[in-house]
C-alpha cells in the first residue's frame, strides 16, 4: 500500500482515480490546484504524485514538478503527469519526462485506462 | 551539330552553342567578366575575345554562335594583346582602391588582370567618380567600381523579375542604378543581394555587420549570442578553399567560440519552431476552409525568406492576407533568445546582442524592420553574411581548416534534420509535411527516408498533391482531401506562380518560396560564385546533414517541447502570438 497524492481540478477525475487506486489497496488524498498540490507534497511526504498539467495556468502542472524536483524535501518523490493538454491545445507532439525540464517519472494522457493507471503506479513505486 | 576546332582540338557542339560554352565544355578556360550561366552572354565586357579564322576583327566568344567549319583561336598574341587592352581600359576608370576594398583577393577584375599579366595601366583618363548609396539596410552600391558589365541588372530584371537595376547614359557616363538616380530604398529592391552576389568586382556589396559584432564581442557588459542559418555551414569552407558543398558543422562552431562569442546556438532550433507554429497555423486554415465553411487565407505562403515578403509587400499587395503570419527563424530566435533564454541566465533583452550569420543579405534589412522588436529592444542586432563570417575569422587569424568539430551549445542550439533542410528549395515544404501529415494521421510521411522527391530539386516551379487518408478523429474533415502544394525559387519563378495563382490557372494549400535560386543555398551572402553546380554541392550536403540526425522532425525535437513546456505554452497561443508572429505591409510599386 502507498501513500498517493492527486493534484487536479477535475473533481470527477479525482473521484474515479481515488476509486482505482483505493481498490488496489492505495491510501489517497488530493488537492484542487498546482500550488495547493505542492504544500500538501512537502507537508505530507507521500510515495507518489499524479500531477494535472492545467489548472492556476496552462502549464502550472509541469512548475510544480520542477518546483518539487528542486526542493529538497520533495526531490526524491516520484511524480506521473496525467494531462489532456496536449488534444486541449492541439499540440502536434506528446510531452515525455525530460531530465533538463520535466523531472518526472512518465507522462500519461487522459483519459487513462484503469490497467495503465496502475501499471504505471506500480512502475513507479518500484522504481 | 556543327564541328569546329578551338586552338587546333576539333569539337563538336549542339546548334545555338556559343564559342565560349563550346571551349568551357572542352575545357578550355576564356576570361570573361559579364558571362553568366544560363542568364547572360552579352558581349558587354568584351574580355572573351577570341580569333575566328577569316573573320575581319576579333569575336566576342559568349555571343558568337560555334559554326561547321570554323577555327577559333583562344591564345594568340592578337588575342592576348586585345584583352589586356581592355581589361586596362577598365582598370583606367575603375575607381578600385584594392587594398582597402571588400573584394580585394576576390575580385574577378583583380584576378582576370593578373592572369593577363598586367603589370601597369597604359591608358590615362578620366576615372568614374565614386558614388555611394547605403541606403538600404542590406545593400551598398558604389559606380565608382561598376564596370558595366550589367550582371546585376540581368539577376534583377530575369531572374527576380525586380527590375530595380537598369543602365543609363551611354558611354563613359553609362550609370548602372535605380531609375532616374534614386537611392535603392526609394525603389522596389527586394535586398536579396543577388545583385552582390554576381558582380564581379566591389561595385555592390552588402552592408558590413563585421565592425558592430567585434564592438559588442569587446563589450563586457554585453552576452553576445550568435545563430547559424542551416546554409551557411555547406558553404562557409568555400571561404577557405574547401570544395562546395564540404560540410563545416562542427568547424564553424569552434571557429565561432575562438571569435569570442559567448554562447553558441543554431538557427535549427527556430526553423522547428517555426514549422510548429506555421504547420498549426495551415492546419487552422485548412480547418476554417474545410470543416467551418469560412473564408480562410489560402494558400498560405511560407514566409521565411525576407525578399519574398518585401516582393509581396510591392507587387502582389492583395496577397499579404495569405503570407504565413509566423516571423522568420532568424526573428523567432532573437525574440526567443532575448525573452525565454534572456529570463533563463538572468539577463535582460538589453544585455543580450545577438548576431545572426545567414546566407542572405536581405536578413539585414528583415532585422531592422520596425516590428522586429517583440522582447522590448532589437530583437536581432547585427546580421554577417557567410561572406562576412569567413573575413572575420580571418581577421582573428583563425587556422579555420585544422579547427576540431565541437557542438553547439544546448537548448537553443538542438535540432532536427528538418531543420536542416530549411536550406534548400523545397526544404520547408518538406519539413511542414513531415510534421502536418502525422498530426493529421497519426502515421509517418509515407515516403522513402522522409524524402519527397517530387519537391526537391531544380525545376522553377514544383507541385505535388497528397490526397488524405486515414485520418484521426481530430481531423476526420480532411479525410479524402487532396492538398496541392508548390514550391517556387527565385522570385521570376515567384512571379510566374503569383500570376498562374491570380489567373485561377493554378490553386494549391500550401506554397513554399524561396527568394534566392536553390533556395538559401544559393544566397545573395554566400561565397561568389554560385553556380548551379555550386548549389547541387550544397544541396547535396545539406540532405547528408539531415539524413544523420537522430531526430528527423521538428515535433520530435526535445527541446521544442520544452521550450512550449516551460515558456511558450501552445502553438498559435497568446505567447507565441505575441513573440513568434508578425505583420505586413502594403508598400508603393515604385
Amino acid at each position: 500500500m502507498a501513500r498517493i497524492l492527486i493534484v487536479d481540478d477535475d473533481q470527477e477525475l479525482i473521484e474515479a482515480t481515488t476509486a482505482v487506486l483505493e481498490e488496489h489497496g492505495h491510501k489517497v488524498f488530493y488537492a484542487c490546484t498546482g500550488s495547493e498540490g505542492f504544500n500538501m507534497a512537502k507537508l505530507e511526504k507521500p510515495d507518489l504524485i499524479l500531477l494535472d498539467v492545467m489548472m492556476e495556468h496552462d502549464s502550472v502542472g509541469f512548475e510544480i514538478a520542477r518546483a518539487l524536483h528542486d526542493d529538497e524535501a520533495t526531490s526524491s518523490l516520484p511524480v506521473i503527469i496525467i494531462t489532456g493538454v496536449r488534444k486541449a491545445k492541439n499540440l502536434p507532439f506528446k510531452f515525455e519526462p525530460d531530465e533538463d525540464w520535466l523531472p518526472v517519472k512518465a507522462v500519461l494522457e487522459k483519459p487513462v485506462s484503469p490497467e495503465l493507471l496502475i501499471e504505471s503506479v506500480d512502475k513507479a513505486l518500484k522504481a | 551539330m556543327p564541328k569546329l576546332t578551338i586552338d587546333g582540338k576539333p569539337v563538336e557542339v549542339v546548334d545555338g552553342t556559343t564559342i565560349y560554352d563550346a571551349a568551357r565544355k572542352h575545357g578550355i578556360r576564356i576570361p570573361t567578366l559579364c558571362y553568366l550561366e544560363s542568364i547572360q552572354a552579352i558581349g558587354a565586357c568584351r574580355v572573351c575575345v577570341v580569333e575566328v579564322e577569316g573573320a575581319r576583327t576579333l569575336v566576342a566568344s559568349c555571343v558568337m554562335p560555334a559554326a561547321e567549319g570554323m577555327k577559333v583561336i583562344t591564345n594568340s598574341r592578337r588575342v592576348r594583346e586585345a584583352r589586356r587592352a581592355v581589361v586596362e581600359l577598365l582598370l583606367s576608370e575603375h575607381n578600385g582602391n584594392c587594398q582597402t576594398c571588400e573584394r580585394n583577393n576576390d575580385c574577378e577584375l583583380q584576378a582576370v588582370a593578373f592572369d593577363l599579366g598586367i603589370k601597369e595601366i597604359t591608358y590615362e583618363g578620366g576615372k568614374t567618380k565614386a558614388d555611394v548609396d547605403s541606403s538600404t539596410e542590406a545593400i551598398v552600391r558604389d559606380n565608382g567600381k561598376c564596370i558595366k558589365c550589367r550582371r546585376c541588372v540581368a539577376v534583377c530584371t530575369q531572374v527576380q523579375k525586380v527590375g530595380a537595376l537598369f543602365p543609363q547614359f551611354r558611354g563613359f557616363k553609362t550609370v548602372i542604378g535605380p531609375a532616374f538616380g534614386r537611392d535603392l530604398d526609394a525603389v522596389t529592391c527586394i535586398q536579396c543581394g543577388q545583385c552582390a552576389a554576381v558582380c564581379p568586382v566591389g561595385a555592390i556589396v552588402e552592408k558590413d555587420h563585421i565592425g558592430r559584432v567585434w564592438t559588442a564581442l569587446d563589450d563586457p557588459t554585453k552576452t553576445v549570442v550568435v545563430q547559424t542559418a542551416p546554409a551557411v555551414r555547406a558553404a562557409l569552407g568555400e571561404c577557405f578553399g574547401m570544395p562546395a558543398g564540404t560540410l563545416v558543422t562542427g568547424k564553424m562552431v569552434a571557429a565561432l567560440r575562438r571569435l569570442g562569442f559567448d554562447t553558441v546556438f543554431d538557427t535549427n532550433f527556430t526553423a522547428d519552431l517555426t514549422i510548429i507554429e506555421e504547420g498549426m497555423e495551415l492546419l487552422s486554415r485548412l480547418k476554417k476552409a474545410v470543416k467551418d465553411k469560412k473564408p480562410a487565407a489560402l494558400p498560405q505562403f511560407t514566409s521565411c525568406s525576407p525578399g519574398w515578403i518585401k516582393y509581396v509587400e510591392h507587387f502582389y499587395p492583395e496577397f499579404i492576407p495569405n503570407l504565413s503570419t509566423c516571423k522568420s527563424p532568424q526573428q523567432m530566435f532573437g525574440t526567443v533568445a532575448k525573452t525565454y533564454w534572456a529570463k533563463k541566465i538572468g539577463k535582460k533583452a538589453e544585455d543580450i546582442f545577438v548576431v545572426s550569420v545567414m546566407p542572405c543579405v536581405a536578413k539585414k534589412y528583415e532585422c531592422s524592420r520596425p516590428e522586429m522588436n517583440d522582447s522590448g529592444v532589437q530583437d536581432v542586432d547585427a546580421v554577417l553574411t557567410t561572406r562576412e563570417l569567413g573575413r572575420m575569422i580571418k581577421q582573428a587569424g583563425i587556422d579555420f581548416t585544422s579547427l576540431p568539430d565541437e557542438v553547439v551549445d544546448p537548448i537553443m542550439g538542438v535540432s532536427s534534420g528538418a531543420a536542416d533542410i530549411f536550406a534548400n528549395t523545397g526544404g520547408v515544404m518538406q519539413a511542414a509535411l513531415r510534421t502536418a501529415f502525422e498530426v493529421i494521421t497519426g502515421r509517418e510521411l509515407p515516403f522513402e527516408n522522409l524524402y519527397i522527391e517530387a519537391i526537391a530539386g531544380m525545376e522553377g516551379i514544383k507541385e505535388a498533391e497528397v490526397t488524405i487518408e486515414g485520418t484521426l478523429p481530430e481531423w476526420s474533415f480532411l479525410e479524402g482531401v487532396t492538398c496541392k502544394f508548390a514550391v517556387a525559387h527565385g522570385i521570376g519563378n515567384a512571379h510566374r506562380l503569383m500570376e498562374n495563382l491570380k489567373s485561377g490557372k493554378s490553386s494549391y494549400h500550401f506554397v513554399e518560396v524561396m527568394t534566392c535560386p536553390g533556395g538559401c543555398i544559393g544566397g545573395g551572402g554566400q561565397p561568389r560564385l554560385t553556380t548551379d553546380a555550386i548549389r547541387k554541392n550544397r544541396i547535396k550536403a545539406i540532405y547528408k546533414e539531415d539524413a544523420g540526425k537522430k531526430v528527423r522532425k521538428s515535433h520530435e525535437n526535445p527541446k521544442i517541447k520544452q521550450i512550449y513546456g516551460e515558456f511558450l505554452n501552445m502553438p498559435l497561443g497568446e505567447k507565441s502570438h505575441h513573440l513568434l508572429h508578425t505583420e505586413y505591409v502594403s508598400r508603393d510599386r515604385v
